[in-house]
């Protein structure tokens, strides 16, 4: 596999998310645009709203993976805009690849692999995703029924972002900078 | 004979929910305050005076008064209809007056039957303590006799009783009714008139029998009998040219007084449209700040995603750096490997070997974790992955770090602006803080600019346009005057003429010899006449010295009132013309002053109602009777209110003023700095009475509201 098929792989797939928070993607997602009135504005599309949870989950340095049950698909990696920000997405997801949940990916180890086990790679490294993003779509859902007051402020997805750790920096190879600076 | 009013309270009566011990306001002599902003309980004050009174209510909705019993549901406390089973609608107050206390309560029980709710008649009930012993009135006629005659009688009702608007009504005194009323009040000279009505009559009545007495003893004189007859005629048509002047004198007065109004007016036209141009400018400048609001408002969602400057990034850097550093190493990994030819694939140490592997897919068993692996299981298969994993060289090499190097380019300018992300944050907050700072600013702009346009006689309803229709009415007016007094003037010409040809014939019938008994009747004619001529001026007498008594004590009350205003607000005029009183404002060289702003003008009417309020019959005040008043300085500054505090304790021996100019919502004690002046003076004693401020217990729909209140003076 060349690096564009690798790139062709991960960007055709089509992440999924848990089909109970579909009422919630779709409300902060794409209806309810009612901005000048104190209340949030929307965001443009699902796949954004997925990355913004994605990124809940990473700052919260937590993964809960998708169980079994019925699961809501949208559209491919490819469609997600912006691309820098959707690339930026990949980047996390490859700085932890040796910390995958079943199995411990060396990017060396993929530059000599088959086929078959890149594309295994490719679906460990959506289901990662995933996860973050499951868990930033359970600390939203908790924040829009219990703290519901927040989303009257225009600056609700900001303050939120604001609010949370940097827990990402514990699965984050942190020492490597260091390492390689003092040589 | 003088009525205080001790108390007032509420059980569940629209937004005062609960018992009447949670909403009762106590009173003394003196002014009473209320002060509450708009939607906190005034009207509805106001409109417990007016349920016990009159039976009415002030609706809103229809900007009417309704019959009260036809409105009890809309009285009733939202709260309390949508969350008690059973309760009382009710008002009760409670007042002092010839050493007896008045309980008054009105009333009305509800039931809520899963949501459907029902009442029953309002009830009134009265109790009076005199002596310590409490008697309670049952009979209904007695009830209303102490409500009509005791409490606030029905004649002084309408000063006592005063809502902004009604004031203009109130002291209208250019209608002949009005002012009759009011002269009456003052003057109590209806029996007068009565006995003016009856003296007409029988001088009319002696004049008839003298001339049928006349005619029937001239029947055989052919000359006199023409003069008799032209006499009736010239005597009928003198009087119906007289009702019709009568009636142009009226139009002619109400044309007079709509000019008047109109003066001010169109004197400030060119004042207003230079006004309204401003107004313009500014609800332009609102509309912008408004508009950059919403955009901004709108754009914070979007600039978490925004492409150059992702919010969503905030802190991030490190997964760049540690990306970068990974790439780098990559790089040198894959030459290192190029170069030695081998790769060895290291799994973690402890990790299950190759035949381990094997023996756990044979067995269908993970060794690792215990748990089955069943074939083609998803344990299964993630085994398998672990034995296929590359374990040899491979001579082709997937080349991954250009895919690496594509996601580092693409992102590597947020190296660059993930630092910066919380200072945009910051600016965009800050930036929205200022806009909305500045559209306040730019409404109380605003607000003045509408105060300006108040006092120069404009509205922000009304338009250009309106001015055009005004002036043009106005021109109509000016028509109307004209050629009503052309028509007057012909008229009193042709009576003249009348009266002098009807002078010749009673000089020619005079001639003709009568005999003794008609001689007596004519006499008698003649004592009718001259009987009624001094009761009519007896009455004019009276009228005219209310008047100028009036004109007298309203001057003194308008000084007071107008007191410390930079601009004078000149003498206030009474002028009787024909059967009504016109009053204007002149300057000191007896020019109308026209243009004054509407506050001068409720001043004026303001001065005429405490000028009523305060005249004495001989030594006795005709008006001791609590004054309450709904909101009645919507129109006045802070320098009128205050001479009002000033002046108002030394005319009504209590009022009760529901008023919002003392309040402010932001402040903690919910007052302006003048309501804390106010509250000063009355602490200090220098204004005798009360100082409450509603307050509500939580922002919400008319339906939830709940007004609370606060005795500043206690």
């Amino acid at each position: 596999m060349n690096y564009q098929e690798l790139r062709d792989t991960i960007f055709s797939r089509k992440p999924k998310y848990n089909i109970k928070f579909k009422p919630l993607m779709e409300r902060i997602s794409t209806k309810g645009d009612t901005t000048g009135k104190g209340d949030f504005s929307t965001f443009g599309a699902f796949y954004q709203t997925f990355m913004y949870a994605y990124i809940i989950g990473l700052r919260l340095g937590e993964k809960t993976p998708l169980e079994a049950g019925e699961k809501v698909e949208f559209a491919p990696i490819s469609n997600w805009k912006p691309t820098p920000i959707r690339d930026f997405i990949i980047i996390t997801l490859l700085n932890r690849s040796e910390k995958f949940d079943n199995f411990q990916w060396d990017w060396l180890s993929l530059e000599n692999g088959s086929e078959e086990h890149v594309g295994n790679f490719v679906t460990m490294l959506i289901r990662e995703m995933e996860a973050y993003a499951n868990r930033g779509l359970i600390y939203l859902q908790d924040k829009w029924d219990n703290e519901k007051i927040l989303f009257t402020s225009p600056f609700v997805f900001v303050d939120i972002l604001q609010d949370l750790p940097y827990n990402n920096k514990q699965s984050l190879d942190i020492d490597s900078l260091s390492t390689n600076n003092n040589v | 004979m003088a009525t205080i009013i001790n108390s007032v309270a509420f059980e569940n009566f629209y937004n005062y929910y609960g018992r009447y011990e949670q909403n009762e306001y106590k009173f003394k002599p003196g002014i009473n305050i209320i002060n509450a902003d708009n939607n906190m309980g005034k009207s509805k004050f106001y409109n417990a005076f007016m349920w016990i009174l009159q039976d009415q209510v002030y609706d809103s909705d229809i900007k009417a008064f309704a019959d009260a019993n036809e409105s009890l549901t809309k009285m009733a406390s939202g709260k309390a209809k949508s969350e008690d089973k059973k309760f009382k609608v009710g008002v009760k107050v409670v007042f002092t007056n010839n050493n007896k206390i008045y309980t008054i309560e009105k009333y009305s029980n509800f039931i809520n039957r899963n949501g459907e709710i029902t009442h029953g008649p309002s009830v009134l009930e009265i109790t009076v303590n005199e002596n310590n012993g409490d008697t309670p009135i049952d009979d209904s006629t007695e009830k209303q006799e102490i409500i009509n005659r005791v409490f606030i009688p029905l004649a002084l009702r309408n000063y006592a009783l005063l809502q902004g608007e009604s004031m203009d009504r109130l002291v209208d005194l250019s209608s002949k009714k009005a002012l009759s009323d009011t002269i009456d009040t003052l003057a109590g000279i209806s029996i007068l008139k009565g006995i003016c009505e009856i003296s007409r009559k029988q001088s009319k009545k002696a004049d008839d029998l003298y001339q049928d007495k006349d005619s029937e003893n001239s029947n055989n004189d052919t000359a006199k009998q023409r003069d008799i007859k032209e006499r009736k005629n010239k005597n009928d048509l003198i009087e119906s040219t007289k009702e019709e002047i009568e009636n142009d004198q009226d139009e002619l007065n109400a044309a007079k007084i709509e000019k008047e109004e109109l003066d001010a007016y169109i004197s400030n036209s060119s004042k207003r449209t230079e006004i309204r141009g401003r107004l313009d400018r500014k609800n332009l400048d609102i509309d912008n700040e408004k508009n950059s609001i919403i955009s901004i408002e709108s754009s914070i969602t979007k600039r978490i995603f925004d492409e150059d400057n992702p919010w969503l990034l905030m802190g991030l850097i490190d997964e760049i750096d540690v990306f970068d550093k990974k790439r780098e190493k990559h790089v040198g990994d894959v030459a290192q490997m190029n170069n030695e030819g081998a790769l060895v694939i290291m799994l973690p140490e402890g990790s299950p070997d190759t035949s381990s592997l094997e023996r756990m897919l044979k067995n269908e068993v993970c060794e690792v974790c215990g748990q089955p692996a069943a074939k083609h299981s998803e344990a299964w298969e993630h085994i398998k992955m672990i034995l296929d994993r590359p374990k040899k060289i491979s001579t082709t090499r997937n080349n991954f770090g250009q895919f690496y190097g594509f996601l580092q380019k693409s992102a590597s300018s947020y190296s660059r602006v993930i630092p910066k992300i919380d200072d945009s944050i910051e600016f965009v907050r800050n930036r929205l803080d200022e806009i909305k700072e500045h559209l306040e600013e730019l409404e109380t702009e605003r607000e003045e600019i509408l105060v300006e346009l108040n006092n120069a006689g404009g509205n922000e309803e009304n338009s250009e346009k309106k001015d055009k229709i005004i002036t043009s009415d106005y021109g109509n007016l000016i028509n109307t005057i004209s050629s009503k007094e052309r028509e007057i003037s012909r008229k009193k010409k042709d009576i003249a003429l009348w009266e002098n040809s009807l002078s010749m014939i009673n000089k020619r019938l005079n001639s003709y010899k009568k005999n003794t008994e008609t001689q007596k009747y004519e006499e008698f004619a003649l004592l009718m006449k001259n009987i009624n001529d001094v009761i009519n001026q007896t009455k004019d007498e009276i009228f005219d010295r209310t008047i100028v008594a009036l004109e007298n004590e309203a001057n003194k009350k308008y000084e007071a009132l107008t007191f410390g205003n930079q601009s004078s607000g000149g003498i206030l005029k009474f002028e009787r013309n024909h059967d009504v009183v016109n009053v204007s404002i002149r300057d000191v060289q007896n020019g109308v002053i026209t243009g004054l702003g509407t506050g001068f003008q409720r001043m004026k009417q303001l001065a005429i109602v405490m000028a009523v309020i305060s005249s004495k019959i001989g030594n006795e005040k005709k008006f001791d009777y609590p004054f309450i008043s709904d909101a009645p300085f919507s129109e006045f500054g802070e320098n009128f209110i205050s001479n009002f505090f000033r002046v108002a304790p030394n005319v009504f021996t209590q009022s009760i003023i529901m008023i919002k100019e003392l309040y402010d919502s932001n402040a903690n004690d919910f007052l302006t700095a003048f309501g804390r002046r106010v509250l000063e003076d009355m602490k200090s004693g220098k204004i005798p009475g009360t100082f409450y401020v509603n307050v509500i217990k939580e922002k919400t729909d008319t339906t939830g509201l709940v007004t609370l209140h606060k005795c500043y003076t206690d």
